[in-house]
């Protein structure tokens, strides 16, 4: 089989296995899986803006807040729940990152990292200190409902399964089209995709547009599952990076990394609990150990073995770390 | 007809003056020099009219269309294109996506190609197929998937050729196409060009230093020195041209036999 | 009244100046956003404390164990983690920093918990009046050493033969390694100096802002704007561009509400980019990062 084929089998296997889960496990590890799930969203609209773009953002939580932040007051003012929410939380979300391309358009590199910080600081700072945001107090969701129908544990589940599918097919359908190919253009060389027709300006604010868009749906759905909010998970920069841990360590440019860091990411500081220090131990030495000898993360990593098994002898797309000099021969 | 007409073209950049009202025509269907020592302005000129580059004077033309507030983004749907000098390739990418990128402005609408619309499908095949196409003329089949940085430099240069190419511009902008080249290669880059300005009816402008190029492929060629168009003509013409042979004393110029 | 909200403002200002030239410095030398430069002066900090305790609040044995803990600390990074990967895009090196500053808050918070500990006071409390406005001499003494060290940095950059080799490492570190120029113990150096700042500003911030894991989080961002001000390039860019935000934070917090006091630093930071996308002062050409 092509590796085409072998992609596209394992995903339907993975998404089998995930539809049947519930069925064999506690319902606690659905709960856990769905906070997951929501993770993977965030960290797939992060990886869009930062593994194909190549514009680097360490301020998504900020997108993530606004999704949280916008489904609580909607279900705290208006009783609306998941639906609603999951529409004006992404659309806000959407808007605002759209807002913030603008804003950052000239900005490169590094640059651009500490304005998305700053952005995703900002976030904080006024849901902090706006009352409207009842700041670490925080505000209580009701009942999940889709529809009308009331969702609870493992129904709950399978609504973040399906937005995290719809997610991750609309970031494939994407990447695949031109307008994908025009966001990795971008990323290699502004000048020659100038130059093929692709206008900066527009393809940038759209990549920020459509990112903070699924980051923001993640949030909804993680203030959903966590039925709260509150600052003390919003008020600072860990989110942020956070999720870009994630797309690193799980591969950048990959779909499946994504979702790989986003389940590191969540499940080291669950299972270590109270030893948190040693969570954020694990996590600077992943994303050390990775930049260091797997540069395209996990994925990648996986990738390379299974070419190896396969013999495959096309050479791999892989994301370039190290300067290459570009030579004779 | 003069398919490019550039009228007194003046570029300042802070105290220096780097064109210094240049004219230039270049007619539709041939192949058209543009010459001169290091830092005559060639460039300069190369990126005012891709665009990339603003002017404070003059007008650059293309088909009677004034070029002067278009982004360079905008050309390419005129039908200018351009090849970069050392080439500029989208590194991460394959030969075959490098090439479809080259037909960015046949995209038709973004939202259908991401979506994957039935429209959006049917676009992406049919760009997919000319990109192949595109490859096999320039006999890239054989490294299509292939990452573009890990292709012979000779291939590289096809491949930028391809792409430039790809989206059918009437107006093929070539930024010193043999630099770094050895003579085996220049000599089939000449034929390159040569074939593609004859078969594809493809109009090209050439920026470049090495006069053997200039002399196999140039019907007509423009001289700049100092921002300043001092010789104008066949290639023959202009290198017996006192003014040009002065221009470029001191120089080594690769003049091969 | 005006006068004394800047001149807190210029205090408070002094906090992050450090930091910033750090980062600068880092910067310049090495292309790197070294994330982890809060921490540093974090664990010193926790050195400091340690120190002191067991050396019977002698200040100079705990700062020279400080200075020397952290530079050994940061040749360190530089040694295991920066060297292998020289030369790599610069998100790969601002990665790893990512990576160090995990590492710190996890070790600090392993070796020394959670908690927020006290430090003892540098100087006593007894304000300075200087033309009708107040400034604590522990805020006098942190402005004095930024400029000093500023000031010095500054020079050393501009006028001697090393500091100009080392402009051409910021321009182009394969040109100047073909000049010649040994960049690798130059960017050793440069991380040790690194070090350094980082420790002094530890001790310097330690009794001011207490010491915890987090202690330096936020001057650490704000060292941020601060460096990006000066196009994370100028050495009294950086410096001028924390005291600006000083000054913002305080004139905001005093006229517009406490509310707004957090929120105008980073709101500062993106509309800076925003038009002048490098920066108030960093106007120079610079490879692309």
């Amino acid at each position: 089989m092509s590796e085409r084929g072998w992609q596209i089998t394992l995903t339907l296997l993975a998404f089998a296995l995930l539809l049947a889960l519930p069925a064999v496990i506690p319902s606690f590890y659905a709960s856990l899986l769905a906070f997951t799930f929501a993770y993977v969203i965030a960290a797939v609209g992060v990886n869009l803006l930062t593994g194909y773009t190549g514009l680097v953002t360490v301020g998504h939580g900020g997108f993530f807040a606004i999704g949280a932040y916008a489904t609580a007051l909607m279900a705290k003012h208006l009783g609306t729940s998941i639906v609603p929410g999951l529409l004006v939380g992404a659309l806000l979300a959407g808007a605002i990152g759209f807002g913030l391309g603008m804003i950052c358009l000239r900005l490169g590199g590094a640059f651009l990292a500490i304005a998305t910080l700053g952005f995703a600081l900002a976030v904080g700072a006024i849901l902090n200190n706006w009352p409207v945001f009842e700041g670490r107090e925080g505000i209580q969701l009701g009942k999940n409902s889709v529809l009308g129908l009331p969702v609870k544990d493992v129904g709950f589940y399978y609504v973040v399964l399906v937005v995290m599918a719809l997610v991750m097919l609309a970031s494939w359908s994407i990447i695949r089209s031109g307008v994908g190919r025009a966001f990795v253009a971008m990323r290699d060389s502004e000048r020659a995709a100038e130059a093929m027709g692709i206008h900066l300006r527009l393809y940038k604010t759209l990549a920020f547009a459509i990112s903070a868009a699924m980051t923001g749906a993640g949030g909804v759905l993680f203030a959903h599952h966590n039925r709260y909010v509150s600052t003390e998970t919003f008020g600072d920069a860990w989110l942020s990076v956070d999720f870009l841990t994630a797309v690193v360590v799980g591969g950048q440019g990959s779909l499946f990394g994504s979702a790989l860091g986003a389940g590191f990411v969540v499940m080291v500081p669950y299972y270590l609990g109270e030893l948190r220090d040693f969570a954020y131990i694990l996590n600077g030495v992943a994303l050390i150990a990775v930049l260091l000898f797997a540069p395209d993360g996990v994925a990648g990593l996986l990738a390379r073995l299974f070419r190896r098994i396969h013999r495959r002898g096309t050479q791999p797309v892989t994301r370039i770390v190290k300067q290459v000099s570009v030579g004779r021969g | 007809m003069d398919l490019l007409r550039v009228r007194g073209v003046r570029v300042f950049f802070g105290g220096l003056t780097a064109l210094d009202g240049v004219d230039m025509k270049v007619p539709a269907g041939s192949v058209y020099g543009l010459i001169g020592p290091n830092g005559a302005g060639k460039t300069t000129l190369f990126n005012c009219i891709s665009r990339f580059q603003a002017y404070s004077d003059g007008t650059v033309e293309y088909r009677g269309r004034d070029l002067g507030n278009l982004g360079p983004h905008d050309v390419i749907g005129l039908g200018i294109a351009r090849t970069f000098q050392n080439i500029n390739l989208f590194r991460s990418r394959s030969t075959l996506d490098n090439i479809l990128i080259g037909m960015h402005s046949r995209l038709g609408n973004p939202l259908a190609a991401m979506l994957s619309l039935p429209s959006g499908l049917r676009r992406e095949a049919a760009l997919r197929q000319r990109a192949t196409w595109m490859a096999e003329m320039f006999g890239l089949t054989d490294v299509l998937q292939q990452q573009v940085v890990h292709l012979p430099f000779g291939y590289q240069k096809r491949v930028e050729l391809a792409r430039a190419l790809a989206a059918e511009p009437t107006l093929l902008l070539l930024d010193e196409p043999v630099a770094g080249c050895n003579e085996e290669e220049t000599r089939e880059l000449s034929g390159i060009i040569r074939e593609v300005n004859r078969e594809l009816k493809v109009t090209v402008l050439v920026v470049e230093h090495d006069m053997s190029l200039v002399r196999a492929v140039c019907d007509e060629v423009t001289v700049l020195d100092f921002g300043r168009n001092i010789a104008r003509g066949s290639p023959q013409e202009i290198l017996n041209h006192p003014a040009v042979v002065e221009a470029y004393l001191g120089e080594t110029v690769p003049v091969r036999a | 009244m005006l006068a004394q909200q800047i001149v807190s403002g210029l205090a408070t200002g002094s906090l992050y100046a450090l930091t910033a030239i750090g980062i600068v410095l880092i910067f310049r030398n090495t292309r790197t956003i070294n994330l982890a430069q809060g921490d540093f002066s974090m664990m010193g900090a926790f050195v400091a404390l340690v120190v002191l305790e067991h050396s019977r609040g002698s200040l100079i044995v705990a700062t020279v164990a400080t200075i020397i803990a952290v530079t050994a600390l940061a040749i360190v990074v530089e040694r295991l983690i920066m060297r292998p990967i020289e030369g790599a895009d610069w998100l790969t090196l601002f990665t790893a920093t990512l990576g160090v500053f995990y590492i710190l808050h996890g070790v600090a918070g392993w070796i020394w918990g959670r908690d927020t500990k006290s430090f003892p006071p540098l100087f006593s409390s007894a304000p300075i009046s200087i033309g009708g406005t107040l400034i604590s001499q522990a805020h006098l003494f942190n402005m004095l050493v930024a400029a000093l060290i500023g000031g010095i940095l500054y020079l050393f950059f501009r006028f001697s033969k090393p500091g100009i080799a080392m402009r051409a490492i910021t321009e182009d570190p394969v040109a100047a390694q073909l000049m010649g120029i040994p960049v690798r113990s130059i960017v050793l150096l440069t991380w040790a100096v690194g070090g350094m700042l980082a420790a002094v500003s530890g001790i310097l911030l330690a009794p001011l802002v207490y010491v915890s894991t987090q202690m330096m989080d936020g001057v650490l961002v704000k060292g941020y704007v601060g460096a990006v001000f000066g196009g994370l390039y100028s050495l009294p860019g950086a410096v001028i561009g924390s005291l600006i935000i000083g000054v913002a934070e305080n004139l905001a917090g005093g006229y517009l509400g406490a509310q707004y006091k957090v929120t105008i630093a980073f709101v500062l930071i993106v509309l800076v980019l925003a038009f002048k996308p490098r920066g108030l002062f960093g106007g120079r050409a610079r490879r692309e990062i």
